[in-house]
């Protein structure tokens, strides 16, 4: 006999010590590189260093001699003091710069800054150390002196000292990209503990769950396909073993004609032929993982790619450079449109995880062929390549979150593309921005593309094969009356009041200007990237608020509102400005207006427009809603390209950010006069 | 144990790629200052042999006939070893003085890209690379303003190689002795975290399994899933009315 109970772990609970384990050892490990490492680079840096301070004290020295040889006193040098400022600024590692007589009293002397405010005495009390070429430490310098020496006889010294700070100051540079880094690795170990606890764990408690339920229902006619031999696949064929020992002695009865037959039946389902119901668990979860890591693939030339664009660009193509650069990026789009229709019939034949494998493939192919692409009409049949297979990732996804939310869940769970994409991108950006300084464009590409091989692993290796084949995206509708939808005013007025402005602040400004703007300043391509992570940071923190705050309270229409003067008053921002603080506030700007955008207008199609979803069906007004938006996509960066061609970089951000503010003032008059309105 | 190694081996690729990127940006941070290191004390040599030139050549005195030329080579080449040559030539470009390796398979002419440089400089140290060498070049301009020729040192990349070299090798067997106790650490801590959940998993299939053993009377409630006290009362009621039927029967 059995006896007592017992608590199984939360999920919840197990992933956050899981989690908390995997990031405790990843951060400690890296700390402790990191402290070796520089080490490694101090040890290695001193003799050089040492060298360098010799060559100059020597440098000094015989443009001193010159004056010495004809007799002239050092002391009575004119001009030396600045000759010593120009070399401190000259060599940045260099504390400070002395002339000494022979009995070491400083004649002239230039300082760095940092030693002035430290009080720096140089040479005080320790010159007396100090021998001719020998590498001295004391106080926070290395110290350096070589004689002047005229008739043999020693007329003075030139004295260096050599902040030792310097390369532990130099280094600190890249601890900003370790930083960013580590976070970005923070984020992806999380991701993946959620990923194999969701894929593993939740999903084998989920089964069980619903084949418990089925069995006390009396439902003994379903089973579950179990995949590997951890300790809940045991479980799960336990509860097999019993479903199927009840249905063999079922049907041993069954087969002798007893007449008890009947008494057993009621209330229950038996696999009178041998044959099980398998037992499904749909969660919107189980997509959100290999679409992160596929958008952190694709997503990661984004810091960069209108800079690439700008160096394959050839002017004889007689386009201007500033919409030539923007073209790959509307064809980008302009490719997934074409596909972003197939997904729905793609998922009913195929199912859901070959859709998004189909999706994949010319991507990954795309980035890696793009890696070596050689001129600019070659680089934008591959961007459509690459797009072709975006547009279905995406729109496959969508389709299927769209399928299995209900209404007031619809904008949460819409909520977990938005995640998955904000997260995948913020570890792009930032990463990308790295890994293209570091690694070269070229590189980054190939990065990205193994990054999609991963997803497409994901894909292959966790979703279902046949989950999704034979669904309906809603009503079915036929071709005219799917395109129906594209003449109906009010559906287009939102359209072009809200959808087409969001995608025009996203791809015109945000891909397009945003990093030719911030090259123009001087940025390198890791700040370029870690200042475009602001957007996706804020959209992915805000994102998943923004949805719960507009599945409670339904004010979809406000949020909307506050979203647009969000986003335009951050073009604004962003433009008027160079100090780096200031750009990353207009970039999070844009990120909390579209936040506060992005899921609420997907969530309020099947209210706003509640004619034309059942007339058309869910699906295709989703569609519908993606084909237009990604129409200002395509117009996005075309639209940028002309204005900056017209009014140059900065002045084309003011036009977006007045543009937005005027179709955000008149949604709000056409929401006041109920023309958008969650009455039927 | 599948749970265990799936997560870890989900752990251990972060964390390998993580340690990668960081050994990858100290290389090429390092690898930046060590070359800004080097090209500012070779630039410091290089802009005084021009201003030593540059006196003579203010006396009026014609580059190739500066007594002192052959001296100052030598001494450059005898005071820094790593230079592997040093060249004075003149504003065409034809090798005046040379010490160190051999330029150009002994050719008496300075390589275009030197003259090229050295004539685009106005008056400031250039810099070029060849596949070998650092190259750091200085004009010599006279006091009318005249370009008279340039002075150009080489040093080699085999150097900057093997420091860099050396610098990387250290962090990787660093990072490897620090990822395998990470890993180790990672496994223990995922062990310990999921031992719970294994122990109930192994307790729930034991339950499950003697369902159908009518030696068990009692069932125990596990409380995370309250599902399975309606699954197994619908087992045993079912269990039990198969039982009545096939004792009927007989």
């Amino acid at each position: 006999m059995i006896r007592g109970s017992r608590r199984a772990p939360t999920l919840a609970g197990l992933g956050i010590r899981i989690g908390f384990v995997a990031v405790a050892a990843l951060i400690a490990a890296n700390a402790v590189l990191a402290w070796v490492a520089l080490g490694a680079v101090e040890t290695r840096l001193e003799p050089v260093i040492k060298d360098k301070a010799n060559v100059l004290a020597r440098s000094i020295a015989n443009d001193l001699y010159k004056a010495v040889s004809l007799d002239i006193p050092v002391g009575d040098l004119r001009g030396v003091d600045t000759y010593l400022e120009d070399l401190l600024t000259d060599h940045p590692e260099v504390a400070y710069l002395a002339v000494t007589d022979p009995e070491r009293n400083v004649l002239f002397l230039a300082e760095s800054e940092d030693s002035q405010d430290d009080e720096f005495q140089p040479l005080a009390a320790n010159a007396s150390e100090a021998q001719a070429g020998a590498f001295i430490s004391f106080d926070t310098d290395y110290n350096v002196t070589h004689p002047m020496v005229h008739d043999g006889k020693q007329v003075g010294y030139a004295m260096i000292g050599i902040d030792r700070r310097f390369v532990r100051n130099t280094m600190g540079g890249i601890f900003t990209d370790i930083g960013i880094s580590l976070c970005v690795a923070v984020l992806i170990v999380l991701e993946l503990t959620l990923l194999v606890l969701s894929l593993t764990v939740a999903r084998s408690i989920g089964l069980m769950r619903r084949l418990m339920h089925a069995v006390s229902e009396g439902d003994f006619s379903a089973s579950i396909a179990t995949r590997g031999r951890d300790d809940l696949g045991r479980v799960i064929d336990a509860m097999n073993g019993i479903n199927a020992e009840i249905n063999r002695r079922f049907r041993a009865l069954a087969s002798g004609g007893s007449a008890a037959l009947e008494t057993l039946r009621e209330g229950r389902v038996f696999a009178e032929h041998g044959s099980y119901r398998s037992v499904q668990v749909l969660r919107a979860g189980d997509v959100q993982y290999p679409l992160f890591f596929f958008i952190f693939g694709v997503e990661l030339s984004r810091p960069f790619f209108p800079l690439f664009v700008r160096d394959l660009y050839d002017p004889s193509i007689g386009i201007d450079a500033s919409i030539a650069i923007a073209m790959p990026m509307s064809v980008w789009v302009v490719a997934m449109l074409f596909t972003t229709p197939f997904a729905p019939g793609l998922i009913r034949r195929f199912g859901t995880r070959n859709t998004l494998l189909f999706g994949m493939a010319p991507t990954s192919v795309g980035l890696i062929a793009t890696a070596f692409a050689g001129g600019f009409i070659e680089l934008i049949l591959l961007r459509c390549l690459t797009a072709a297979g975006f547009g279905l990732v995406t729109a496959a996804i969508l389709v299927r979150l769209a399928m299995t939310a209900p209404e007031r869940r619809r904008a949460l769970n819409i909520g977990v593309f938005v995640t998955a994409t904000g997260g995948g991108s913020i570890c792009a950006t930032a990463i990308g921005g790295i890994l293209a300084e570091r690694l070269g464009y070229e590189n980054t590409f190939l990065v990205g593309a193994a990054l999609v091989f991963v997803a497409m692993s994901i894909a292959f290796g966790f979703l279902s094969p046949d989950e999704g084949v034979g669904a309906s995206a809603g009503t079915s509708a036929s071709r005219r009356r799917r395109l129906g939808i594209y003449g109906s005013p009010k559906f287009m007025t939102f359209m072009a009041l809200s959808a087409l402005p969001s995608r025009i602040v996203l791809t015109g400004f945000l891909f397009f200007l945003v990093p030719l703007y911030l090259d123009s300043l001087g940025f390198g391509g890791a700040a370029i990237g870690r200042t475009m992570m602001v957007y996706f940071l804020v959209l992915l923190v805000m994102n998943q608020a923004a949805a719960v705050i507009a599945d409670r309270f339904q004010n979809h229409g406000i949020l909307i509102l506050v979203g647009g003067v969000s986003a335009g008053v951050g073009c604004m921002l962003f433009v008027a400005t160079a100090d780096s603080l200031l750009l990353a506030c207009g970039v999070a700007l844009i990120g909390l207006g579209q936040s506060f955008v992005m899921t609420p207008q997907v969530a309020v199609l099947p209210t706003y427009f509640r004619v034309e979803t059942e007339a058309h069906g869910t699906g295709t007004v989703t569609a519908a809603f993606r084909v237009v938006e990604r129409a200002g996509s395509i117009a996005g960066p075309l639209l940028a390209g002309a204005i900056v061609a017209f009014a140059g970089l900065a002045h084309a951000g003011t036009l977006v950010g007045y543009g937005i503010l005027a179709t955000t003032a008149l949604m709000a008059v056409l929401l006041a006069v109920g023309v958008f309105s969650r009455r039927r | 144990m599948r749970l265990l190694v799936i997560l870890n081996l989900a752990f251990l690729c972060a964390f390998a790629v993580t340690m990668a990127l960081m050994i990858l940006l100290n290389q090429q941070k390092f690898g930046d200052i060590l070359r800004g290191l080097d090209d500012s004390r070779v630039s410091v040599v290089t802009l005084d042999t021009s201003r030593r030139l540059r006196q003579a050549v203010d006396l009026g005195l014609p580059l190739k006939d500066i007594a002192e030329s052959r001296s100052i080579v030598d001494a450059l080449i005898d005071d820094y070893p790593e230079l592997q040559s040093a060249s004075i030539f003149d504003a065409r470009g034809k090798l005046l003085v040379h010490g160190g390796n051999a330029l150009n398979g002994g050719k008496a002419e300075a390589p275009a890209d030197w003259t090229d440089g050295n004539r685009e400089a106005e008056g400031e140290v250039w810099r070029i690379e060849d596949p070998e060498s650092f190259v750091v070049g200085a004009p010599v301009i006279n006091n009318f303003g005249k370009l008279e020729g340039g002075v150009a040192v080489r040093y080699s990349k085999a150097r900057y190689a093997s420091i860099v070299g050396g610098l990387t090798k250290e962090l990787l067997e660093a990072a490897a002795v620090i990822f395998l106790a990470s890993g180790l650490l990672a496994v223990l801590g995922t062990a310990a975290a999921l031992w719970k959940l294994t122990t109930t998993a192994r307790y729930l299939r034991q339950s499950v399994e003697n369902l159908l053993n009518s030696d068990q009377e009692e069932t125990p409630v596990d409380t995370d899933l309250a599902e399975f006290v309606g699954y197994s009362v619908s087992v045993r009621e079912t269990a039990a009315k198969l039982a009545a039927a096939e004792a009927s029967r007989r």
